[in-house]
């Protein structure tokens, strides 16, 4: 892993959502992922979706939601502090023009890059608390569509009764939402999974295909066309 | 840091330090994309006589200083393994060790004929201890008749190159699983694989893993493996690939005080390849 420097953090009102900027300019693609680490604790890193990269300032940001043990080292960190870093990696979404985007939670990390390199029909976020939609306000593109708890982004989606493809990323039930009731055009899916390697080694983040294989989020994917995706296992 | 070649089981090896079977796969991205040449020897993935799709997931859960997995042995099974897998293996930059699984000494012994064949590779380790399965391949290693006769029935298919056990981290009778793999013929003991392990998720009450326990890795098991080395050291003088918490080269070294000739590094070669391969290097033969 390679370290590189914390430029810039910044927390949700409610702590619940990190924005981690830090200098690292290998290129990636929306869509792809790096994992990452904090000194020697935890000993494993974890993904995170490459949410902006800013060529010219040579940063890369991830948006990083409150969970598992790296969330305190996280809270320790400070703008130039250090943090260790691999990728990116996985395949990322494809070259589309004006995809429609549906993002729930930190999945919306990846659409925002999406975002920011191509003109897109539509970006539906749902989110879970006005604390984080007011964090991700000024990162949304005009004319987001922004879902609170207890609303479903899913539903604000089906009732704008888009036509397209989608790029769709967020809690698999929310993927499994959009799979058996959008009929408007292709779905491309980013999943989550547990992952130690990111890199197809240790086969911790299996995926069933429907013809019955198993694929590796990390290095299959995390991107997948919605129809290879056998949802038995993404529960 | 001296160069230390190690001898075992008649092959030479640059570096003390191994990757062991499943956190590096079976080798062709780890060997695409990383330097392997200062790496003592490589152990792909254990292979088993049919397919296996592995367990559902949540398959890994972070313990902090280790990791809890729950893999199943996935893997296309030997003979996919040998046709699509292992070409794209060969020439290998280091020794290549290959690991397998059976459920029966049948399943073992054909296998192993079946690798009597294969050119390439440098040792035929038997993995009698994955935590991950329900199939009788994870307990024969802790049953000294069981481990003698997988071993005479590997050894009668497979004469001609040095054969490995690989034995659970939990075994009530050590001296017993020892004596049997010496007096059937194993070259090398590979000690140990992962202990079974657990953890909850308290905002629920449920376990993390979907297989409820998987297998622990990662530093915070060192010295409960260094204990289990010493004991095995006081009853043999087989040699021994140590594996279960190595982390930095003074671990290495520590492993070695134990009675290791060498050590593999599982979970740090799974986070970063490319820092394993500096560790073994800076043993490695003509380095300073
Ligand atoms: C993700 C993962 C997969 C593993 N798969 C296998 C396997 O297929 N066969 C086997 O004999 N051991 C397997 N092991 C155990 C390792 O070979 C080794 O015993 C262990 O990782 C050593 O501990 P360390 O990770 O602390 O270095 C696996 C370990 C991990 C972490």
């Amino acid at each position: 892993m390679t370290d590189v420097v914390v430029r810039q953090m910044s927390f949700s009102t409610d702590r619940s959502l990190l924005l981690l900027t830090v200098d690292w300019r290998a290129a990636a693609r929306p869509g792809q992922f790096a994992m990452l680490k904090v000194g020697d604790w935890p000993v494993v890193p974890r993904p995170f979706s490459i949410c902006a990269q800013d060529r010219e300032a040579g940063t890369t940001s991830f948006l990083i939601r409150r969970r598992g043990l790296l969330w305190d080292q996280l809270l320790r960190l400070q703008p130039g502090a250090t943090v260790q870093i691999k990728g990116p990696l996985g395949n990322g979404f494809p070259e589309l023009p004006a995809p429609l985007l549906v993002g729930g939670g930190c999945g919306v990390a990846p659409l925002l890059f999406v975002a920011a390199t191509r003109p897109v029909a539509g970006f539906y976020a749902g989110v879970a608390s006005a604390a984080e939609q007011a964090f991700l306000a000024p990162l949304l593109p005009a004319g987001t569509v922004v879902t609170v708890k207890p609303q479903f982004v899913t539903d604000a989606f089906l009732a704008s009764r888009s036509a397209g493809p989608v790029f769709a990323c967020g809690p698999s039930s929310m993927l499994r939402v959009l799979a058996n009731r959008y009929r408007g055009g292709p779905i491309w899916v980013s999943l989550e999974e547990r992952m130690a390697c990111g890199e197809g080694l240790c086969k911790g983040c299996p995926v069933r295909r429907r013809e019955g294989s198993v694929a590796l989020v990390c290095s299959d994917g995390p991107v997948f066309p919605e129809g290879e995706v056998s949802w038995t296992w993404q529960d | 840091m001296a160069g230390l070649t190690v001898a075992v089981a008649g092959l030479d090896v640059v570096s003390p330090v191994i990757i062991p079977a499943g956190p590096g796969g079976f080798g062709t991205e780890l060997r695409e994309r990383y330097d392997l040449t200062a790496l003592g020897a490589f152990t792909a993935k254990t292979i088993t006589p049919h397919a296996r799709i592995g367990n559902p997931p949540p398959r890994l859960v972070d313990t902090g200083f280790g990791l809890i997995n729950s893999i199943g042995l996935q893997n296309p099974g030997i003979v996919a393994f040998l046709d699509t897998v292992y070409p794209t293996l060969l020439p290998f930059p280091t020794h290549l060790f290959l690991s397998i699984a059976g459920e029966t000494v049948n399943e073992f012994e054909d296998m192993a004929r079946t690798l009597a064949g294969v050119e390439g590779f440098d040792l035929l380790e038997l993995n009698l201890s994955c935590p991950n399965v329900e199939a009788s391949c994870g307990v024969i290693g802790a049953n000294p008749q069981a481990v003698h006769d997988v071993v005479v029935a590997v050894r009668r298919a497979f004469p001609d190159r040095p054969v490995a056990a690989k034995l659970p981290f939990e075994v009530p009778d050590v001296a017993g699983v020892v004596r049997a793999c010496e007096q059937a013929g194993v070259d090398v003991l590979a000690l140990f694989n992962c202990p079974h392990a657990a953890r909850f998720d308290v905002a629920t009450g449920k376990p993390f893993l979907a297989r409820v326990t998987g297998g622990f890795s990662g530093p915070a098991l060192k010295p409960l493996t260094l204990a289990k080395i010493l004991a095995v050291r006081s009853l043999t003088h087989l040699p021994i690939i140590g594996m279960g918490g190595a982390w930095t080269a003074d671990d290495v070294l520590e492993f070695r005080c134990a009675g290791a000739d060498l050590v593999g590094m599982g979970l740090h070669t799974l986070q970063d390849p490319a820092e394993v391969c500096t560790i073994a290097h800076e043993f490695a033969t003509g380095s300073s």
